[in-house]
């Protein structure tokens, strides 16, 4: 948004809820679920790309390359921003590469978290994104969003953005919160998560963050009784093991959350 | 029976570590290659033994090639380094028709062009030094001791973006691995996840 028009708005305290940008070869959005602000409750906006037509964005994992969006908030003082929640993502093959990512619309959900007492009439939030959107060529981008939402006392639905967020909910992973386990091995992980809320059938695993599992390579799954086992060849590039990872677990277009621990072989 | 097969999966599975060992990695051999630059200048690997040497993977179409290109960074490296004498290989393994993908006229022109100032540039057009070090991105780093070992790999800095704003606040692992052994001291971070764009083989 162009700085003038930023500071008349802000001047002019009209309440913006919703920004796009329209970048290369995709388009951008910042929305903000609720009308209004109320102090010491959650206040969730989402972060939409549109890519065009064979273009994608990727997961936190991007896999073999690419880039996960970035994202820094520039938010008064007193408000925290958590981590993104990301959307199943899909395999996308590039040769005998593999990436990660959303070739379709896909949004990141962002819960920030105002402080207990709110003094102004009006918020902005701020939030400078950049991403990458690849075809066969690359292309990196970068957004500057703002948002001027009124603090209230109580929630105020924004019933035209209600849609928005039902979607971009359902297209989050379930999250299990049963905690599996993995084990470093010196050429693979074994990555051992229980069975409990899984679907029958085939799954296909992705595993964040990068540089523990290789992209390229094929995991071999098995189940046994309660357990789901996961065997992926290490990434070339793996340095160290987390104290946790997560796995998601996807069949048919929808996805399963699970994190595992590390465990000493 | 059962001690056969516990010996046999044993067995099996030594070989599959011992295949593994044969990968890319810090400490092992770097793989051979031949090839002409693009100056008509043959270029074996095993024979440069006694010297460092840089392989820099490259696509200059790639926004990540040219966060370090157009700040000028690449070429600040290579002219440090192939100062003190070591050998910097700048490769581009983009397969005909691909991204990246350059003639060895154009090859030379882009180093003219970008005053870029490595020892050579190889074009291996059919991805087999590439495969052969498993280059990913580009960029992609590989450096050789002059016992031909691979001391480094994987990215060029430690901050993952496309940004030049980016340079300046990251770990720099070409310098940081020329700094440990010019001054003997072990490589703290031998290997690092390279970023960027994939290779068009």
């Amino acid at each position: 948004m162009k700085p003038l028009l930023a500071l008349l708005i802000a001047l002019l305290a009209l309440p913006v809820q919703a920004e796009t940008v329209k970048a290369r070869h995709v388009t951008v959005e910042l929305l903000a679920e609720q009308a209004a602000v109320v102090a010491g409750e959650p206040f969730w906006v989402q972060l939409a790309f549109r890519p065009q037509a064979g273009w994608h964005t990727y997961w936190k994992n991007p896999g073999d390359s690419g880039l996960a969006p970035r994202l820094e908030w520039q938010l008064p003082a007193g408000w925290q921003a958590e981590e993104p929640l990301y959307p199943t993502p899909e395999a996308i093959p590039y040769g005998s590469q593999m990436n990660y990512g959303y070739s379709r619309p896909s949004a990141l959900l962002i819960r920030l978290l105002p402080p207990a007492t709110l003094t102004d009439e009006a918020v902005t939030l701020g939030l400078d994104a950049r991403w990458l959107v690849c075809a066969d060529a690359c292309v990196p981008g970068q957004g500057q969003f703002h948002l001027q939402v009124p603090v209230a006392a109580q929630g105020q639905p924004a019933p035209e953005r209600k849609q928005a967020f039902t979607a971009l909910r359902a297209s989050l992973p379930v999250a299990l919160s049963s905690p599996g386990h993995y084990v470093v091995h010196a050429d693979h992980l074994l990555v051992q998560l229980p069975l409990a809320g899984l679907p029958g059938g085939p799954l296909q695993p992705f595993v964040a963050p990068g540089q523990l599992v290789d992209p390229s390579a094929e995991p071999l799954l098995s189940r046994r009784g309660e357990r789901l086992t996961i065997r992926w060849p290490r990434h070339t590039y793996f340095t160290e093991a987390p104290a946790q990872i997560e796995v998601v677990l996807r069949q048919a277009g929808k996805g399963w959350s699970i994190p595992a621990t590390l465990q000493m072989p | 029976m059962k001690a056969f097969l516990h010996l046999s999966l044993g067995l099996a599975l030594l070989m599959l570590a011992s295949l593994s060992q044969a990968a890319v990695k810090p400490g092992v051999p770097a793989p051979d290659f031949t090839a002409m630059d693009t100056q008509g200048n043959p270029v074996q690997l095993s024979q440069l033994r006694g010297q460092y040497v840089v392989l820099e993977w490259t696509n200059d179409q790639c926004p990540f090639v040219r966060k370090h290109y157009d700040s000028g960074n690449m070429q600040a490296l290579q002219k440090t380094y192939t100062g003190k004498g070591y050998r910097w290989y700048s490769i581009i393994s983009s397969a005909p028709g691909k991204q990246g993908h350059v003639s060895t006229e154009q090859a030379n022109a882009l180093t003219a062009s970008r005053n870029a100032a490595p020892t050579g540039v190889i074009r291996d057009e059919d991805g087999s030094i590439g495969r052969a070090y498993d280059a990913r991105t580009t960029p992609h780093i590989f450096i050789i001791d002059p016992a031909g070992k691979l001391v480094y790999m994987g990215g060029i800095d430690s901050i993952q973006s496309a940004d030049q704003a980016d340079i300046a606040k990251a770990t720099n692992y070409v310098k940081a691995t020329f700094d440990a052994v010019e001054a003997g001291q072990p490589v703290v971070t031998p290997v690092s996840q390279p970023y960027g764009c994939s290779v068009k083989y």
